[in-house]
């Protein structure tokens, strides 16, 4: 199963995602958390923004 | 006998002729030909045979013929360019006033004028997995954990 939330601004364009995954017996697991904007992805690992390819601004929630 | 080119004067000695059967040409000897100054004018000015001259003129006129075909295809070929070109262009303009004309409609239906300075949040639960064969057991865990909220 997976949890989203979604978080987007519309005056900066930006929303940030949050997906947890759970199995049943395992997890939940740390959540993957994504900013995107019009142009750029990244991805948070920690407390660092990791850039993400182009073809992960056509993913959606 | 066939009559002589007139660039050439033909001595007569009283020699018999002989005849060129490569060119068609009655001769009386090679002593008696020699280029005269008229003759050598005459081959300058291109009297030298008129078959010559007329293979000449049909080749410029076939290359002026080919570069003819060949402008008038350049011509044809670059306005179907244009006009595919400007068609092209409406298209993406119109396309895009569609697309500009979508996202403002977009944005008035999911109430971003009410936003402000607000943040949109979004929750989605889903459940992942194929579904299983009819009539097979399923965990309870796959169900009823799929809701979904929005708030503005």
């Amino acid at each position: 199963m997976n949890v989203n939330e979604a978080w987007f601004d519309p005056q900066t364009g930006v929303d940030r995602v949050s997906t947890q995954t759970t199995f049943p017996g395992g997890g939940p697991f740390p959540p993957q958390v994504t900013l995107r904007d019009a142009t750029r992805a990244f991805m948070q690992a920690e407390k660092n923004l990791n850039p993400l390819p182009a073809t992960s601004m056509n993913h959606a929630i | 006998m066939l009559p002589a080119a007139p660039w050439l004067e033909r001595k007569d000695d009283g020699v018999p002729e002989k005849r060129a059967a490569s060119h068609g040409l009655a001769l009386t000897n090679k002593a008696d030909l020699r280029l005269t100054p008229g003759a050598t004018r005459s081959v300058e000015s291109g009297a030298l045979g008129s078959h010559s001259k007329y293979g000449v003129c049909y080749a410029v006129a076939v290359i002026r013929r080919f570069f003819l075909a060949a402008f008038v295809w350049f011509l044809l070929d670059s306005t179907g360019f244009i006009a595919w070109q400007a068609a092209g262009q409406a298209g993406a303009e119109s396309a895009t006033q569609n697309a500009a004309a979508l996202l403002a409609r977009a944005k008035e239906v999911m109430g971003f004028a009410r936003v402000g300075q607000s943040v949109v949040h979004y929750q989605l639960r889903r459940r992942n997995g194929a579904e299983l064969p009819i009539g097979s057991h399923l965990p309870a865990f796959f169900f009823g954990h799929e809701r979904q909220r929005s708030l503005v």
